[in-house]
């Protein structure tokens, strides 16, 4: 029997259409959009109608469109970028003055953040402020304390719209707003990459200038995604090279991706409204399901405001680890933290920051849906979750 | 391949001359007596099988020593050769026609070469030309060739200084009848005997640092070794396992052949837990890892067991815990890291290559239902009453029947499959 996959926020299944889209570009339309012949020429335009497509779907320019390798790279390039520009480049500036104390640039961002943002900031530390905004215990950031903080020199916030471990979703429209009332000047971010296809994301018509995308996360392949820009963001490039995506992103464009990432973005889009429901009803049936059959399962993350397809849950007494496995030996599979974070032994950053205690955190399976899963899919995963919960609890014991 | 007969391998044309060489000197194994024929043929069919890859390889015995003839990359051969347990040193050789006016040519060459390397004229730097000659047929005696030779040298690096004792530069000179090699470098070998030489042992190979290296060790003294590992799945996942055959990867650097059999372990373990108190597990665990490899030990023909061991390095390895684990079986089990801190331990595994993987953060099945405080001094009688609380016997043979195969060869060829039911 085909496992249940309920872990979607780790990656997703490469949808058939995107898959057939980039095929061409990965056969006969091998060109480098930088020759001048036909066939460089036929991946230029490629090339630029998926970036076209992106910025319509998403409401931005294409030319605020940039690719990158996937999320981490389009959250380390907006950071560095943005505040390389103002430190006059973040690498290799040996013998440059630092900026003098009191005057350094500004950062606000939580520590509810993805990998890629908290450590690009803790690279920047040195050289920059870096304040951490505080959340609450559903995972919602404390807005008050944020526009008290935004100040005169506040050169950038950088958000995580969506949670990927626990779903909460912060009211990224508004809040950008509110930042740009107090700053104009301000740089505002938002790492969209669990959001995209989930609830309506777009650049126009926001404060929002900037936004990450990642295409594995919507049923494009892996090592592709895009930092999309809502108005002109002054960026030091990462790369050195022959100076491509406007000098922004240098190194030959992977056209195959960019498509696929195109075509993943509009399926996302066009299928937003009716998927979203049933992926909420479907989400809300698998909580209430294993809540109802289960004991000791308490819920991380907002109840209220949240992504669609992820639910965070603790199960009292049992090592989520060996819960994981014990579900995949009999066909579903889901994650513990979230994918990046698993191999760590410590527990989940985000998990601690909500409150969570090490048993609680290390207690807790992630299920994350996609518009692929059924509602079969979820009633089967409902016949084998309770059952082996209660099995594993029964072999282990007392000792949790 | 060519060995055992024990004589020189007439070289003549100029194919041949153009092949490549490695001259391998055995260690210990130059010592044996009458079994020395076969620890040189084990030798030659370890290498061989590191070799497998090379084309048109060759190996000659000559007189305590092996000539390899191959063609293709001859330091990514080297580098392998120096690998396989029972070499002492390892020379790259390169041959001529047994003439002086050859040999003098090709010593100026090599000595070129070592200048070059060191980026220097010769000024100041030591050198001899040490000669043996297998059959006195050469019209002149090994030190009328050191003469004529080293003078030859002198005249092309005239800033050179002859030195016999310990000079920075040997160029070594071995003739025979019609031809003649000269070698420059030694690379160290691993030392040990043969691979196989001395029999079969199971290995209990963990996720760790310490097996690897015991497993490595074992090999070394000439052992084949047949890992074992435990698998408590669905308390670990696949990646444990996984991480245990990236181990076994490593070590078919040192034994071109591996098999391992990963052995399913959650029932044992549930079983212990229901059954015995807290503190004996971890005892019971691996008195019945002992018997489960007793059992593979003898499906597999091996004569010992090895563990990784190490007296007291934790506080449950102690004498008596050794004592209580080892008596659950009849092999011998041979612990080559008893005596080695850690840290020695952990050079050795950065040395061979596993120490990385060994620290990749997978749990193995020791983690599951650790105890609290594992008792420190275990009593035989004692784990032998709780092991009769339950049907350990009908575990163990479930255990060894549902265990899976992994076979793995120097060449990165890997199957899997399940054990035949018998």
């Amino acid at each position: 029997m085909q496992p249940i996959y309920l872990d979607n926020a780790a990656t997703t299944q490469v949808e058939p259409m995107v898959f057939e889209a980039m095929l061409p570009f990965l056969s006969d339309e091998f060109g480098n959009p930088s020759s001048l012949h036909p066939l460089g020429v036929q991946a230029k335009r490629a090339l630029d109608r998926a970036r076209e497509s992106v910025a319509r779907t998403l409401g931005a320019e294409p030319s605020g469109v940039i690719f990158t390798a996937g999320g981490t790279e389009a959250n380390n390039l907006l950071i560095k970028g943005v505040l390389g520009g103002v430190l006059g480049g973040v690498l290799g500036r040996a013998g440059q003055k630092r900026p003098d104390p009191g005057k350094e640039p500004h950062v606000l961002s939580s520590k509810l953040e993805h990998a890629s943002v908290l450590e690009s900031l803790a690279v920047l530390g040195q050289d920059c402020r870096v304040e951490w905004v505080a959340n609450d215990d559903l995972g919602m950031i404390d807005e008050k304390e944020l526009l008290s903080r935004v100040g005169e020199r506040t050169r950038l916030v950088t958000l995580l719209w969506g949670n990927n471990e626990i779903g909460s979703l912060q009211p990224a429209e508004r809040l950008a707003r509110a930042i740009k009332s107090k700053n104009p000047r301000t740089v505002v971010h938002f790492d969209g990459v669990q959001c995209v296809g989930k609830v309506p994301v777009r650049l126009r018509g926001t404060d929002i200038d900037a936004l990450t995308i990642s295409g594995h996360k919507i049923h494009g392949p892996k090592g592709v995604g895009a930092l999309v820009l809502g108005r002109r963001v002054e960026l030091n490039p990462l790369l050195s090279g022959g100076g491509q995506e406007s000098g922004r992103r240098s190194g030959t464009e992977n056209v195959a991706f960019a498509v696929a990432l195109a075509r993943a973005v509009e399926l996302a889009k066009e299928r937003l409204s009716e998927q979203v429901g049933l992926m909420a009803r479907l989400r809300d049936r698998l909580e209430a399901g294993i809540r109802s059959s289960v004991s000791g399962v308490r819920l991380n993350g907002d109840p209220k405001n949240r992504l669609p397809h992820i639910l965070s849950l603790s199960f009292e007494g049992v090592v989520g680890e060996v819960l994981l496995h014990h579900l995949e030996r009999d066909g579903v599979y889901v994650a513990t933290g979230s994918a990046c974070s698993e191999r760590k032994s410590e527990p989940s950053h985000v998990l601690r920051e909500i409150g969570c205690d090490d048993g609680r955190a290390r207690s807790t399976l992630r299920f994350s849906l996609s518009r692929r899963t059924s509602e079969e899919d979820v009633e089967r995963a409902l016949d084998v979750i309770p059952r082996v919960v209660e099995e594993v609890r029964l072999v282990v014991g007392e000792l949790s | 391949m060519e060995h055992g007969t024990g004589t020189d391998l007439l070289v003549e044309s100029d194919q041949d001359l153009k092949m490549s060489r490695i001259l391998v000197r055995y260690g210990e194994l130059a010592l044996r007596g009458k079994n020395r024929g076969e620890y040189e043929k084990l030798l030659a069919l370890n290498i061989k099988r590191m070799l497998a890859d090379f084309e048109k390889v060759s190996i000659t015995r000559m007189r305590g020593r092996l000539i390899i003839h191959c063609s293709g990359e001859v330091s990514e051969a080297m580098d392998r050769v120096c690998d396989a347990f029972g070499v002492h040193s390892v020379s790259p050789c390169f041959s001529v026609p047994a003439k002086i006016e050859a040999i003098r040519a090709e010593a100026v060459r090599l000595m070129g070469e070592e200048l070059s390397e060191r980026s220097s004229d010769g000024s100041g730097v030591t050198f001899r030309i040490q000669t043996r000659r297998a059959e006195k047929v050469f019209p002149m005696n090994s030190s009328e060739i050191n003469r004529d030779v080293g003078s030859a040298v002198l005249d092309v690096y005239p800033g050179l200084k002859v030195k016999l004792k310990n000079p920075e530069i040997m160029v070594e000179v071995e003739v025979r009848t019609s031809i003649a090699h000269l070698y420059t470098k030694r690379l160290p070998g691993p030392l040990g005997l043969p691979v196989t030489s001395a029999g079969k042992v199971v290995s209990l190979l963990s996720g760790g640092i310490d097996s690897p290296v015991a497993s490595y060790l074992a090999m070394k003294r000439g052992c084949e070794v047949v890992l074992i590992n435990y698998h408590s799945y669905p308390f670990i996942g696949e990646a444990s396992k996984e991480k245990v055959i990236a181990l076994a990867r490593r070590l078919v650097k040192y034994q071109p052949r591996i098999r391992l059999h990963i052995i399913p372990f959650a029932e044992i373990q549930k079983e212990v837990k229901r059954t015995a108190f807290e503190s004996y597990r971890t005892v019971l665990y691996r008195r019945a890892m002992q018997k489960i490899a007793g059992r593979i030990a003898s499906i597999e023909g091996a004569l010992a067991l090895v563990t990784g061991d190490c007296l007291g390095q934790v506080a449950s390895q102690s004498l008596e815990n050794l004592h209580c684990i080892g008596s659950a079986t009849k092999y011998q089990v041979l612990r080559p890291l008893v005596s080695y801190d850690k840290t020695e331990v952990i050079d050795i595994a950065r040395r061979i290559g596993t120490f990385d993987t060994s620290i990749l953060p997978e749990p193995d099945c020791c983690t599951v239902f650790q105890p609290r405080r594992p008792v420190i001094r275990g009593v035989v009688a004692k784990a032998e009453e709780l092991e009769a609380n339950f049907d350990l016997d009908r575990l163990i043979q479930e255990a060894v029947e549902q265990r899976e195969i992994v076979r793995l060869d120097c060449q990165g060829r890997e199957s899997r499959r399940m054990a035949d039911k018998s």
